[in-house]
Formats: structure tokens, sequence, C-alpha cells
């Protein structure tokens, strides 16, 4: 499994700061010194190892010429005034103007190349305090040796922004291979809500290797809504760290459509009093995708909750893992914690594997987990044809009503609109079976 | 060393004697190891485990060759293989495999004197209500109480049905001809590392064969079997029900036994034919010393039934996972459990499912209590190959956490491959709710009391499953677990 990224990262811009670079540099040298995860690895049970080998990749390249309004006008998003922000292979395209009010009371959304030279102190006191707990922890340094870019949203304590954020990043050329990283804090009492689409320009394999950190302080909320959808070939790495404090509530929803391959994990700590978290994801695997996905709800303090719901819909030779671990350590008594996983088998040779797992270290908690995998049911299927529905289309509308069910928990009208759309796109292209 | 160097050697030896020192004393160690082939057997293989300590334990039972071969091939796959800490327990590494005594002939059980029988396993037996004679026996006083005319009467009566109920010996040696086909092929050698670790040394344990249609009335009980010979550390057991039979089988006993080895590490085999049934009721209450790792698997033919019923109350770390392959066209699968893990006790436990043919069903109940500092373990995994339709697995795990520090974790896997089956898997953890407590308080019960009853109604659905004197004994042994554990 070599890599042919085996050269040093690139060095970073002369303006940034130390720390960055020496943050790097040991993050290269954890990366090189890391093995491999293995087949005994509890967290890499059920996953296809074969797929972590990247043998021509290397770090992506300015692509001149990118026209950006095209590929933005042609996908699904807010299509809105919104703050927005536009990657092309970790470069930034275009940034819309950020209201002058907002920027007076502080709002920070700046690409990190920049927030590195304006912002270095703040950036630092959140940048990338935590490891991974779900086995990819030489991923996660390939991440933070290699990063160009990525994006860094600051909620100053009190403000509530009306309109979601918007970023895209589009992965370009064969090959090549992205590391977005995406920072967002939300002060004291302040509410924000992000929308992150990544997808392939063109239908070349190439890797997203992204890292996302969230951290909503004291009686913040923040809502954090990803989307995925590279190319059929393309490979996609992200890793999601979540920490909430007293009185927070944080979501961090995810659609993943494309990828011939994809780790997701996802990590949210519940650090204070009444802090909540929701993990929402959506994944439609068709041909030979495989989706392998491991979340950890880690309640660390007493009296926190935390939801999570992920739905699948595999078709074809699809494969999905889901791994997901509720965890309660000693004295995190009154927890309150759920998690629900369900596969709706559409296929004949699709397969699903479910690993819910709980850990409990503290009494007085409420714990529990279901998983269940499933066709579409005769009876929903029978009632929609008795009424004139014909089989395959009612099939669709039986498999749509079950991933919609998980958008809804969005609550946003807007947001959950632009997921549907992405969805609605989706089963298009599959068509109706 | 059981060829025929043995008497060359010897003779080399006497010529050996007035060569140098060194090379005699050379001679002396191999003169040591041929020594085994002299010994009166009622001496033990002594501790530890090597290709000669196996030797011993085949010639002592008068083995056929291939048996011999099946447990020296056994010891290395033993050898090779890796303990599994990178998912199990790290107290795995505690065990001193070079200090246990593999092979016990009956003259040399370790004597012991009522009054080293520790206190509180005396009260226990009090409480249990366990006759006397037999508490000297549990407590290990006695090597053997009056259970010969019991266990003959049960063999007489099933004989008559032609169902042949014998150890593992004599199974193997009297019987190959029905039970070697399935030995070892349930559970291969090289299934885990205890498996290898028991199939290089088993000894005692139960080989039963059912004929065709018969239906054995009575639960057949290893307690009477077992009792008459000496409880084996690693019992090997092979039962076989023909078409159309049926058998229950029960083994272990609610009542602590009390004993100072501390592997146990059993294999047990059942092979259910076409429509057959097959019960398999454990009690394990071993005391808390004790390391109890336990492989067992049934198999199960077209319209067959396996069911594991299986309870957990002692030892220091009990790794169990039932299993059952559902081979044939509409077999079923069932594993029922109850693990209720106390201080410095560890239960991990679960069940394994695996769906070889259409419309095959599989259920999993299972419930555990972690007292204390006891932690409870719920390990699944289910698997539904392509190509097959109609499989249904159904898996609840419900836990029961009594004390601050109490723990317990749940780690299922299911994989499903096809539109045409349909799994669910709930587990849930809760305590017991003030409300219940308050309720039973102010109609007069103590808080003991009546956290106690609370705990006997969570496990009380699958505690009916098993036969009536085993429940009321569960009961009670659920009363005295909990005393102590509240306020």
């Amino acid at each position: 499994m070599s890599l042919a990224l085996s050269d040093s990262p690139s060095p970073v811009g002369e303006n940034s700061p130390k720390w960055y670079s020496d943050s790097r540099k040991l993050a290269w040298q954890k990366f090189l010194e890391t093995p491999w995860p293995s087949r005994k690895d509890e967290d890499w049970r059920f996953a296809n190892l074969k797929k972590l080998s990247y043998e021509n990749v290397c770090d992506s390249e300015q692509i001149d010429n990118f026209d950006y309004n095209q590929y933005v006008s042609n996908s699904v998003s807010l299509k809105g005034d919104n703050e927005s922000m536009v990657f092309n292979n970790d470069r930034l395209q275009y940034q819309s103007n950020i209201d002058d009010e907002l920027l007076d009371k502080g709002l920070i959304f700046k690409p990190l190349s920049l927030a590195l030279v304006e912002n270095a102190d703040l950036l630092k006191s959140y940048f990338m305090k935590e490891g991974s707990k779900l086995g990819s922890e030489k991923l996660l340094n390939l991440h933070k040796a290699r990063q160009r870019d990525g994006y860094f949203i600051y909620v100053p304590e009190g403000l509530s922004l009306k309109h979601p954020l918007e970023i895209f990043h589009w992965l370009s050329g064969e090959n090549n291979v992205i590391f977005p990283y995406s920072l967002i804090v939300t002060g004291a009492g302040s509410s924000v809500k992000v929308a992150e689409y990544t997808a392939s320009s063109d239908d070349e394999f190439g890797l997203a290797c992204g890292v996302s950190d969230l951290i909503a302080e004291e009686g913040s909320e923040l809502t954090y809504v990803r989307t995925q959808n590279l190319s059929e070939k393309a490979h996609s790495i992200h890793i999601s760290n979540v920490s909430a404090h007293a009185n927070s509530t944080i979501k961090n929803f995810s659609l993943n459509l494309g990828c011939e391959w994809l780790r997701q994990e996802s990590v949210c700590r519940l650090l204070g009093d009444e802090a909540h978290s929701e993990m929402i994801s959506v994944n439609v695997p068709e041909n030979n995708q495989e989706f392998d996905m491991r979340t950890m709800q880690l309640h660390e303090h007493s009296n926190t909750s935390s939801d999570l719901l992920y739905k699948n819909a595999l078709y074809d030779k699809s494969k999905t893992t889901f791994a997901g671990m509720i965890k309660v350590e000693d004295e995190a008594h009154f927890t309150d914690a759920y998690q629900t996983c369900r596969n709706l088998l559409m296929s004949d040779e699709c397969e699903a594997n479910s690993m819910p797992g709980l850990e409990i270290k503290a009494d007085q908690v409420k714990c529990s987990h279901g998983s269940t995998s499933n066709p579409v049911a005769e009876e929903e299927l029978f009632y929609l044809m008795s009424r004139g529905i014909e089989e395959p289309i009612s099939r669709q509308l039986v498999t749509f009503g079950f991933v919609k069910d998980a958008v809804d928990r969005l609550n946003h009208p807007q947001l959950e609109e632009v997921v549907l759309g992405k969805l609605e796109r989706r089963f298009k292209k599959i068509g109706v079976r | 060393m059981v060829e025929g160097g043995g008497l060359d050697k010897k003779l080399n030896f006497v010529y050996m004697k007035t060569e140098t020192e060194t090379k005699s004393r050379i001679e002396i160690d191999r003169e040591e190891a041929n020594f085994h082939y002299d010994v009166d057997y009622k001496h033990d293989a002594g501790r530890g485990l090597d290709e000669e300590t196996i030797d011993y334990i085949s010639n002592v039972k008068k083995e056929d060759e291939w048996i011999r071969k099946f447990r020296q091939r056994a010891l290395k796959i033993f050898n090779k293989k890796e303990m599994p800490t990178h998912w199990a327990s790290q107290d795995l590494n505690s065990i001193k495999f070079d200090e246990i005594r593999y092979y016990l002939s009956a003259g040399e059980a370790p004597k012991r004197s009522w009054e080293d029988v520790p206190d509180e396993m005396k009260e226990t037996f009090e409480r249990l209500g366990i006759p006397e004679k037999e508490r000297k026996f549990l407590a290990g006083v006695e090597a053997q109480f009056d259970s010969e005319a019991a266990y003959s009467n049960v063999k007489d009566a099933v004989s008559e049905q032609g169902v042949i109920f014998v150890n593992s010996s004599e199974g193997l040696a009297e019987h190959a001809d029905i039970f070697r086909k399935w030995f070892g092929k349930v559970i291969p050698t090289g299934d885990n590392k205890f498996s290898a670790l028991n199939s290089a040394v088993f000894s005692g344990g139960s080989f039963i064969y059912v004929p065709p249609g018969v239906k054995v009335k009575h639960p057949l009980q290893a307690y009477f079997r077992i009792n008459a010979e000496q409880f084996g550390q690693f019992e090997r057991t092979l039962i076989i029900v023909d078409e159309g039979a049926e058998l229950t089988y029960m083994e272990g006993c609610t009542a602590p036994k009390f004993e100072t080895s501390t592997l146990h590490s059993a294999v047990v085999e059942l092979v259910a034919m076409k429509n057959a049934k097959i019960q398999y009721i454990t009690v394990q209450n071993w005391s808390a010393n004790v390391f109890n790792l336990v492989t067992k698997r049934g198999l199960a033919h077209e319209g067959a039934e396996v069911r594991w019923i299986d309870c957990n109350i002692g030892s220091r770390l009990t790794m169990k996972y039932p299993g059952v392959v559902m081979k044939g066209e509409g077999a079923r699968g069932e594993v029922v459990s109850i693990a209720l893990a106390n201080d410095g006790q560890h239960q991990d436990t679960g069940a394994k499912m695996i769906h070889a043919a259409d419309n095959t069903s599989s259920n999993v109940v299972s419930k555990s209590i972690s007292v204390g500092e006891g932690r409870s373990t719920y390990r699944g995994h289910v698997h539904i190959p392509k190509h097959l339709k109609g499989c249904k697995n159904n898996t609840e795990c419900d836990a029961l956490l009594i004390n601050p520090k109490s723990r317990t974790d749940t780690y299922p896997a299911v994989t499903v491959r096809g539109n045409q089956h349909s799994t669910q898997h709930e587990a849930s953890v809760s305590q017991v709710s003030e409300e219940q407590i308050f309720y039973m308080k102010q109609r007069g019960l103590s808080e003991a009391e009546a956290m106690s009853l609370s705990v006997n109604g969570f496990v009380n659905d699958l505690v009916r499953e098993f036969p009536m004197e085993y429940s009321v004994e569960l009961k009670r042994l659920i009363d005295l677990e909990m005393e102590g554990s509240v306020g």
C-alpha cells in the first residue's frame, strides 16, 4: 500500500504562522510512523482494505480557467443570496461578499489560507484538536500534513445567522487528491447553518480526504449539512469531529451519493450539561459502490443526549457497513442516547453490514440502538398498487419516503429542499426498477 | 515418542552412563520423558502442555492412533494461534498456560476438607437448599457422591430406546462409526485458540446419539453422568439427534462450583438431522477465579431446530457465543441467555447465527444484569449470504445496570446480502426505575427486596424457559446476588 504522495508535503505559504508549519511536519512524521489499518483492527472489521491503495495519486494541481459558474449553476444548491465560497482542487475560485453588518459583529468566514494569516491565534485555539477515535489515525495525519486549504467559520457570541453559509468543493483531474478542511466554531449563544457540497467536475478517479471540526460553545446551535457526489470512480475519506458544550445543539448531516469507495468517520463528544447532538445520514449507493461508515457518540458529561439515524437504500451490488458506538463514560449519568441504522435492500446482490454497539460505564442512563435490514414491505407496495400505481413506481415512492424521513430531521425547509433535490436527481438516474 | 525407539534409547542410556557427565545429563532428560510410558496411570500429566502431555493423555485413555494425531495437530494449531485480545478482554493474558494441569486421573484430584470451604459458599448452599450430601461434592470435598445409580438408571431407561449416552472416550472408542463422522466437524479444531486447546487435551463430556424418530421424554442431565466421574476442565460434548428425533440436554447447576483449576475450556457440538430438535440448557456458576472459555455450535439440517438456553452467573471471565449453522431449508436456531456479572466478573457472551439455506430463521434474546463493578458484554454475529431467500433474524438484547460503577457493552454485527431477507436488532440499556422501587417500598418491601423483585421481573420471561427446578434456584440466586448491592 504505497502512496505516491510519498514526497514530503509542499511547504506552506511564507505568511503562515510557525505553529502551523510545525504541526504539518509533525503530522507527516506521524503519518510515516503509523502503520496502515490491518484486517485485525476492530475499527476496520468488514472494511475492504484493498481499496486503501493509492499508487499513482498526487496532490491536486491548479486547473486554469475552471468555469465554476457553470458548475455551480448546474448543481442543486440554495440558489439564494447566501454567503458562499467555491473551491476547485483546494484553490479558492470565488467568494461572495459578506454583509458588512455581519463582519462588524465579528463573523469570520474565510478560506483557511487567509485565516492562517489574519486570525492565526484564534484559529490555533480550535485547530485540529481531536485525534482519530475510529481507526484512521494515519489518514488524519495524512490530511493534516498535506492540507492545502479549506475554510474557517467563527460565529461570535450571540450572533445568529439567518441564512445558511454555502461551500462548494470540486475535485478535477485524474488521480488527484484534495484535502479540504472545515472548521466551524459557534461562540456562546450563537447559531449558524452550513451547507458544504463536495463533487467531481469529471468522471475520473480521485480522492477527497477531508476533515471537519465542529465546535459548539455554550448555548449555541450548529447545523452542518455535507453532501458528497464525487465521480463513480472516486474515493472519499472523511473524518468529522464534533464537540458539543453545555446547552448546545449540533446537527451533523451527511448525504452520500457518489464514490466507488468511501469511509466516513463521525465522532461527537458531549462535554457539558444538556448538550445535544444529532447525527443523521442518508446514503443511496448503487452498482459496486462501497460505503463504510463509523460513528461514535461519546458521552463524557452527565445530563447529555444524543440521537443518531443512518438510512441506507442499497441498489445493485452495493455494500454498506455501519459501525456505531455509543460510549457512556464513568460519571456520565443521566445520559439519553439513541442510535438507529436502517437498511433498505433494493437488490438481490447488495450487502448490508451493521454493527451497532454500546459501551456503558455509568448507571442512570437510557441508551438503546436498533438496526434493521429489510426489503420494501409487501404491504406498502400493495397499498400503493391497489390505488393504481404501478409496482416499480410504488417501489420508488416507498424508497423516497424511506430516506425523506431522515431528511425531515433537518427541520429547515431550504436545506431539506436542497438535499431532497439531490436525492430526486439520484433516483432519476437510478430509474424506476 | 510413541514409536519403537524407546527401548533402544534406554539401552543406549545404560551404555552412555559410562560416557562424559554432560552427555549423560542430556540422556537423563530424555530418560525422564521416556519414563512416562511405564507410569502407573494414577498419576497426572503434570503441569504445562507439550507433545508429551498429549501422548500421556492419549496413552492413559488407550486411544486409537487417529485420535492421538487429532490431538497432536490441535496442539500445533493452539500454539500457532494468537490470543484474540485485539477484540477480547486483555484479562486473557493473565492465563498462565504453563501452570495448568491438563489432565488429572481420578485418584489425583485435589483433596480438601469441609473446613477449607469458604464460609460464603457454605452460606450459598444453605440458601439454595442444596442437600447435605451434594454440598460436599460441590465444594470438592468428596470426589463423588452416590450418583452412579442415578446415572445408570437414566442410561438404562434411554438405552431401551436405542439412545447412546456415554463419555467422550467411550464414544470414540466403542461407537466410532456413529461419532467419528461428526467429531470436530461442527467446530473445526482451528475455529479459535481455545477450541484448538480443547481438541488437544479434551477429556470427559457427553457423547449422545438419538436414533430416528425417538423423542427422549425426560431431559438428559450431564449432572448425573459427570458426577460419576469428575468435572472436566476440558469437556468435549457431541450430540447427534437423528431424523425426526428430539432431545433436551442440561448441564451445570445453579450451585456454585468451588474450583482450584482456573481454566475451563469446553467444546460442544450439536448435530440435528432432518426435522430433529435439540434443546441444550446450561447453567454456569463457576467460582470467581475461573476462566470459562467455551465454544458451542449446533448444525441444523432441513426443518431442524437447535435451541441454546444459557445462564451465566459465575466465573471471573466467561467467553461464550453459542452458534447455530442453519444448513438445511427451514432450519431454526435460537439462543436465549441470561448473564449476571458481579464485582470482579466479566460475562462476555453472545450468539452466532449462520444462515446457509433458504427460509431459515433465527432468534436471539439476551438479558444481562451488571451489579457492583461487574461487566457484561454481548457480542453477536448474524450472517445471511447471497443467493438465499426468506431468511429472518431477530435479535434483542437488554442490559440492566444496578450500580454507578456497573458496566455493559453490546457489539453485534449483522451482515445481510440480497433483498429477500429481513433482520432486526434491538438493544437497550436501562436501570431499575425509581418509581418501581418507590412503589414497592411503600407497600412494605425493603429496598433490597424491591430491587430483587425488579431484577427477577426483568429476566422473568427468560427464566421460564428453564426447567422448573432450575428456575426456582435461579430466582433464589438472583436474590442472593442482589443483596448488598443497594443502600
